[in-house]
């Protein structure tokens, strides 16, 4: 079987380290006497994309949220680019769970959001913002409010805003739990072509186990209480068999099953 | 073309003076005009000028205390909301300001501060800006979290944060509390001029009782309502330019 499942030892971890885009090392955050997470760390390798999956519980927004420099660590750090995070920085950008539009703003407005926060001048930031709305295919709604769109549609202006201010790492928090299935089939068939597309690294927190192993490089599995990295898995084989064969590809079937088979004791 | 919702306030108002008009022709008292011999006293009352200089002695405190209560009421809402040391320090005076029996403290506020304008700039403010207060500081407090998380992961400053983030979020709420604020100073302003001294509209009120000028009496007091009534239609106007957005609803989910 052509599975090559990684469980983390010193050795693999040193080959990766030169070409992390986020090193994770030794994060532990406790919410007073709850231990959240637990001495974790984990490399995310740059130009990929690395999947977050694990039981609701298990953490894994909390990771990704002192990632973004969102939550502080209880002791441990995290490196973006070999630097340091100390709060949120130019080198991340973030696709929320709820999308976080701002309701009483226009999609153009939105979307430019992060770059006038940054500065950037309004006919550039509005120029730069109009090019990512049509990448997305919202061309045309650019003066739309956000209650005027579907909720897929909704997280499309939440992704053009996250790419707008073009951040190396890409930070999803389950984006596309929102939105309903057939919408997120074509997301998922989206984000395939964005990570080849875009030279860019992205973190994607999600609770489906299909989502995952559909389109990831590498799953990193999180258990719970006390949260912390159980495998790290990495498809090898489908990936360049395009979209439409994944799905019924055996090596995507098995890990969908093993994974699913070393979660489900931890799913009450 | 009238909208709907216009037509509907027109009829509204059409029910409310035909229904007035009737009661004032049962009577249902005495001392209840019908609405035409109000409305007749009350444009002569604008004819002659009774009221215009009416409104010059009651705009004043009125209209002092509301530019206070909402410029303080809000500065004070905002810093309460944002800070949880200032929430414990002063909710419970506006809470208190709000449920005290007013009328009842007028005499101390006069012992206090006289007979002059600053007792009555003080009625209008103790009944305008609790209400203020607590509804910008409620607002603020409830911004929902994932905005202030946006606005810091693109890397918001904290007054941009505030500006762009929280106070548009609170804005329709804040609204809402200047409506009943200002709603509330009306109310206050014509207390003063019945409890501390009769000028202005008290005055026309005071004395047309007085002498059983019944159709001037309910003039004045169509008057005020009037006056309030036009006042918050300007303030929602205000709200539309400042915050578009507010119009359009809110996302859902």
């Amino acid at each position: 079987m052509a599975m090559s499942q990684i469980k983390e030892d010193s050795n693999q971890t040193e080959v990766v380290k030169s070409e992390s885009a986020v090193s994770v090392k030794n994060i532990t955050k406790n919410y007073g006497d709850i231990e959240a997470l637990r001495d974790m760390s984990l490399e995310f390798p740059r130009g990929q994309l690395t999947s977050l999956l694990g039981p609701s519980g298990c953490g894994k927004t909390t990771l990704l949220k002192i990632i973004a420099g969102l939550l502080e660590p209880s002791s441990g750090y995290v490196e973006v680019n070999g630097k340091s995070v100390t709060g949120p920085g130019p080198d991340r950008a973030f696709v929320f769970q709820d999308f976080a539009l701002l309701p009483w703003a226009t999609v153009l407005n939105n979307v430019a959001f992060g770059l006038e926060m940054r500065g950037v001048a309004r006919s550039e930031r509005e120029s730069i913002a109009e090019k990512y709305i049509g990448d997305v295919g919202l061309a045309g709604f650019e003066n739309s409010y956000p209650h005027e769109l579907s909720g897929g549609m909704r997280q499309r202006v939440g992704l053009a805003r996250a790419l707008s201010v073009d951040s190396d790492v890409l930070l999803m928090d389950e984006p596309f739990s929102a939105v309903d299935e057939q919408t997120r089939r074509k997301f998922q068939e989206d984000l395939l072509s964005l990570v080849q597309n875009e030279n860019k690294t992205f973190l994607f927190v999600t609770h489906s186990i299909e989502e995952a192993v559909y389109v990831s490089d590498q799953i990193a599995i999180l258990l719970p209480r006390p949260s912390r990295v159980s495998e790290i898995i990495r498809p090898s084989s489908f990936r360049g068999k395009g979209v439409d064969n994944i799905r019924r590809d055996p090596e995507y079937l098995d890990i969908v099953d093993d994974i699913w088979s070393s979660l489900r004791t931890y799913v009450e | 073309m009238i909208s709907r919702a216009n037509l509907l306030k027109v009829l509204s108002a059409f029910l409310l003076c035909g229904a007035w008009e009737i009661a004032g022709r049962i009577p249902v008292s005495y001392a209840f005009p019908t609405f035409l011999d109000s409305m007749r006293a009350f444009f002569e009352m604008i004819g002659n000028g009774v009221m215009l200089a009416a409104y010059k002695e009651t705009l004043r405190p009125l209209v002092i205390g509301i530019v206070i209560s909402a410029v303080l009421g809000i500065g004070l809402g905002l810093w309460v909301g944002l800070n949880n040391f200032f929430d414990w320090l002063f909710s419970p005076i506006f809470i208190v300001m709000q449920a005290a029996p007013l009328a009842a403290l007028i005499p101390l506020l006069v012992l206090a501060y006289g007979i002059g304008l600053t007792s009555k700039v003080l009625v209008v403010c103790i009944m305008a800006m609790p209400v203020i207060v607590l509804n910008t500081s409620g607002a603020v407090r409830n911004t929902p979290e994932s905005f202030k998380e946006m606005g810091k992961s693109f890397l918001a400053s904290r007054t941009s944060v505030l500006l762009r983030i929280v106070i548009p979020a609170a804005s329709p709420v804040i609204f809402a509390g200047l409506r009943l604020g200002v709603s509330a100073g009306f109310i206050g302003a014509i207390l003063a001029e019945l409890k501390i001294t009769p000028t202005g509209v008290g005055d026309i009120i005071t004395y047309s009782r007085s002498i059983a000028d019944y159709p001037s009496m309910y003039a004045a007091i169509f008057s005020i309502i009037l006056l309030a009534v036009l006042f918050l239609n300007l303030l929602e106007k205000i709200e539309t330019i400042l915050f578009k957005g507010n119009q359009r609803g809110y996302v859902s989910d």
